[in-house]
């Protein structure tokens, strides 16, 4: 990545994108709306629509219903004075939406939205190689609102590299400490894994709120819908490829 | 983004593979796996010009209908193609009577379905006797509680189908090409090209025309395709070329295999026959497996199809309004398909596979020829919002005999489907007068495309 592209992600507001499945009604759990206070979201309303109907058959008969679904979502956030603007769009495949507005809008990450009562701890798992740009801005972002413990955790599936993989970590935690995150809040560690998987399923029910890298395994779209089925936390997908 | 006031947007989420497999795998179907062997009984050798002649005059229509796709990228396009140009009437008739195509050709392909079952059947002596209609009957009925449900990524399956029978049919053809070249060391059978005369060349070109219906399916699907103007009329010719292609190939190579006379003898089933005399049990089984993708794929594609074209009535009022509601449950146009689903399931019971396959053809030539001439008609008269981004070659040529060819081919057909068929347009025609004089608001028909603000 050139030395200008790096500066434009680090610059500039986090563009966090929320997108909302309909039919259906989503509730944006207040701690959730505090933890995006300082980001500019975007949300994208998802009418998934089967292949036996028309996308354009479906939004005559419910565009009204799916454009409130997302006034109710949007209002949460405007009265918390976050910027937001929406989009509604029928889709019979929303994981193709969803990366086109993505990339659209220079999304920095994306936000699946599960009911949570407070954000105390955060998950954030990391992968050897992962551009660490995104990742850090989205931290600063998210975890500066009631200074919540942010664990940082890489699977490795071998012990070779070892020294390297600390020296990355240890470079990411300085950096979060730049960006504005206190020492006292980070902790991190790197795990051997033979299925990352499992192991972060079974990490994730105590925390709060997982951040994942999106990595290129993740292109996998199941592997996503997956994790965050299971996870049962909301789920913080950073878009470190784009 | 835009502020809430905006209209939804529509996801264009088929390149240009979804939308070639979407024409490949609705055209190739019964036709081939049903016809070869009737074909050559009508026409000799001289079948494969038929199959040609259909792909000539199916490529005149492809290129019109790309045009005019591009220029009104609606669901249910085909029958606002028509209604745009031809005014609101004509409109309507060809709409009902593309439901109706539709229903005959689904049924069709699932009476193919069950002669192939059939054939399965006793293949494995399995002493089943359940008649090819009443197979064809319960698939219909399964497939509309199937697309009533509502099905995700059924896309991919599609994919794989289409990739099946592609291989399938390829390996046949590569295969039947060497042993026609006798490089397998086997003598071929000898014969005159065209034994019955002329004449049967376009009796047959009529009957097997039905080889090639749904290629308009793609243009149906015109709102939801990535780069249209690109994407459309590729999709449209290639699937049409590639189609023709197959078709014709396979008629040579069955025929010069057995002898037009032998493969008459073999019936609907004739190239499970062709298959098993270039591998044996292998070859038999592979063609039995590709009929029955084939069929299944083409029926379930000419249902939805169906059902498409019922909302488009609907919507412009010429069915009640309640027949394209959506099912809040499973998000699909329940009464719809139902609409298709019935009607498919019933005529099955009485009708027989030519019959079906003809007056299918019937309805689809006369809606065919009608797109060329609306075609036609729009480039002349150019009105203010008639810009195709993809601008057909050769006018004003190819939309006149496109369409000249497509009502030609009527004729050729067997006076019990041309009855049938005129009589679907007849009360198709009587439905949209009675409609029509019932209503004062006069609200029926498509909105002036002129006037519409998208």
């Amino acid at each position: 990545m050139s030395e200008e592209a790096e500066r434009s992600i680090l610059e500039g507001e986090t563009r966090v994108l929320l997108p909302l499945q309909l039919p259906g009604d989503v509730d944006l759990s207040p701690a959730l709306v505090e933890v995006l206070g300082r980001a500019r979201v975007f949300v994208l309303g998802c009418y998934v629509v089967p292949e036996q109907t028309s996308p354009e058959h479906a939004r005559s008969q419910f565009e009204d219903d799916a454009q409130a679904s997302i006034e109710r979502v949007s209002a949460v956030l405007e009265s918390a004075d976050i910027d937001v603007e929406t989009e509604l769009v029928f889709t019979p495949d929303p994981a193709h939406t969803i990366d086109r507005v993505s990339d659209n809008l220079r999304i920095d990450a994306l936000l699946w939205v599960e009911a949570v009562e407070r954000i105390e701890n955060i998950l954030t798992v990391v992968s050897p190689g992962v551009e660490y740009d995104r990742v850090v801005k989205c931290l600063a972002t998210v975890a500066t609102a009631g200074n919540p413990a942010v664990e940082l955790i890489e699977f490795a599936d071998n012990e070779a590299d070892e020294t390297e993989r600390d020296l990355a970590l240890d470079g990411l935690v300085a950096r979060l400490e730049d960006a504005g995150l206190q020492a006292a809040q980070l902790d991190s560690e790197s795990r051997i894994s033979t299925s990352p998987r499992e192991d972060l399923e079974e990490m994730a029910g105590d925390y709060d709120l997982v951040v994942l890298a999106y990595t290129a395994e993740m292109s996998n779209r199941q592997f996503i819908d997956d994790v965050r089925r299971r996870v049962g936390a909301p789920v913080l997908i950073v878009r470190t490829e784009s | 983004m835009g502020s809430q006031q905006q209209q939804g947007q529509l996801e264009r989420t088929l390149g240009f593979g979804e939308a070639f497999t979407i024409g490949i795998g609705t055209m190739i179907g019964a036709g081939i796996f049903i016809f070869p062997g009737i074909a050559a009984g009508r026409a000799g050798l001289a079948a494969s010009v038929s199959f040609g002649l259909g792909a000539v005059v199916a490529l005149m229509v492809a290129l019109s209908v790309a045009e005019l796709a591009t220029a009104i990228p609606k669901s249910g396009g085909t029958y606002y193609f028509v209604a745009e140009g031809l005014g609101p009437a004509v409109g309507a008739v060809v709409g009902l009577g593309l439901w109706w195509g539709l229903v005959f050709a689904s049924a069709f392909y699932l009476v193919g379905f069950g002669l192939y079952i059939d054939k399965i059947t006793a293949e494995l002596g399995l002493g089943w006797a359940v008649s090819s209609q009443t197979i064809g009957i319960v698939s219909a009925l399964l497939l509309t509680l199937v697309n009533i449900l509502g099905t995700e990524k059924s896309g991919e399956f599609q994919n794989l189908i289409v990739g099946s029978l592609l291989t399938i049919l390829a390996i046949f053809v590569g295969y039947g090409l060497l042993d026609a070249f006798g490089v397998m060391g086997r003598a071929t059978v000898p014969e005159d090209f065209a034994p019955h005369g002329i004449w049967p060349i376009f009796t047959t070109a009529s009957l097997v025309f039905t080889s090639y219906l749904g290629f308009a399916g793609i243009a149906n699907m015109a709102g939801e395709i990535e780069e249209p103007s690109k994407n459309l009329p590729r999709a449209l010719i290639g699937s049409v070329a590639l189609a023709g292609a197959l078709y014709v190939v396979t008629i040579l190579i069955s025929t010069s295999a057995f002898g037009s006379e032998r493969l008459a003898e073999l019936g609907e089933t004739a190239l499970v026959e062709v298959g098993r005399s270039y591998l044996g049990q292998v070859g038999a089984v592979a063609i039995l497996v590709g009929g029955l993708l084939a069929t299944v794929s083409s029926a379930n594609a000419s249902l939805m199809g169906s059902s498409r074209s019922v909302y488009a009535l609907s919507d412009d009022g010429i069915l009640p309004g309640w027949v394209s509601e959506i099912n809040e449950s499973f998000g699909t146009p329940h009464a719809a398909i139902v609409s298709a689903g019935i009607p498919i399931a019933a005529i099955i019971l009485f009708g027989r596979v030519e019959v079906l396959a003809e007056v299918a053809s019937f309805l689809h030539l006369v809606l065919y020829g009608l797109m060329c001439v609306s075609a036609w008609k729009l480039r002349n008269e150019a009105p203010d919002w008639y810009n195709p981004s993809f601008r057909a070659p050769g006018h004003p040529v190819v939309p006149l005999v496109g369409g000249a060819a497509s009502f030609g081919l009527i004729l050729f057909m067997n006076p019990a489907s041309q009855v049938i068929g005129a009589g679907v347009l007849l009360a198709a025609w009587g439905w949209y007068e009675a409609n029509r004089r019932c209503r004062t608001d006069e609200s029926i028909g498509p909105e002036p495309e002129g006037d519409d603000d998208e």
